[in-house]
């Protein structure tokens, strides 16, 4: 079931893929800002540590000072956080048991598949309130931003 | 009084409210005010043995509470207490 759009200004995606490949072959990972006046519409991200310590495992965890200091961010910039970002390296953006375990309300959880440092695919998932796990949303975003 | 932070993805069951005070001076009393006013919020607070999620982390201030609001805590006037997601997938 897909659920509204996200949109995405093409900087920010830019940012977050030359992040995630730079990253690469570790999972990158980094926080989501913007607004939702009229849409879900993502202006800013920026990268955070991944303290997952078995990082082979392809996960992550941010620290939730991190998560403080988000929240800081963003009330400082007039903001919400919006969502998270992450690499999902050398396999498809598929959500693992762990991701609907720990999935949150509200958030945007935008996965990009990178295989041997290239970037192949962006998919983006919320929480989706009837059927209680993740699901879908589209991105909403010209051609050219996600021309990988 | 003292003050709760709501994450940003709690807030939609909050009315959008950040931060609520209260007159309780002890955690759980915090929980029971917020459960009170914002019912929807109970199922995103707890599971159904009625513990915190293993996806929230309580902080008094900046300090995380070390058994996690498992444990009743007093609180000092003017406290802080900060509801933190895990955030963790992959």
């Amino acid at each position: 079931m897909l659920q509204s759009n996200l949109i995405i200004q093409p900087n920010v995606i830019e940012k977050i893929k030359s992040h995630l490949r730079h990253h690469y072959p570790e999972v990158g990972v980094g926080f989501l800002f913007g607004n939702e006046k009229n849409a879900r519409t993502v202006s800013y991200a920026y990268p955070v540590q991944n303290i997952r310590k078995n990082n082979h495992l392809k996960g992550y965890q941010i620290d939730p000072l991190d998560y403080l200091k988000a929240e800081q961010f963003a009330e400082e910039k007039g903001l919400q956080i919006l969502g998270i970002y992450q690499s999902s390296v050398d396999q498809p953006n598929h959500l693992s048991n762990l991701d609907q375990h720990y999935a949150l309300p509200f958030f945007s959880y935008l996965k990009v598949a990178v295989y041997k440092g290239e970037i192949k695919e962006i998919t983006s998932f919320r929480f989706h309130d009837q059927l209680k796990r993740l699901a879908e949303e589209p991105i909403f975003s010209p051609k050219a931003q996600l021309n990988y | 009084m003292t003050k709760i932070k709501i994450p940003a993805p709690l807030r939609k069951y909050t009315n959008e409210e950040s931060v609520i005070s209260t007159k309780a001076q002890n955690l759980f009393g915090i929980f029971e005010y917020l459960v009170f006013k914002y019912p929807q919020i109970k199922t995103h607070l707890f599971n159904e043995k009625a513990e915190l999620h293993a996806f929230l982390r309580i902080f008094v201030g900046d300090k995380p509470n070390e058994v996690n609001g498992k444990e009743d805590v007093l609180l000092e006037k003017d406290h802080l207490i900060r509801i933190i997601p895990v955030i963790k997938g992959g």
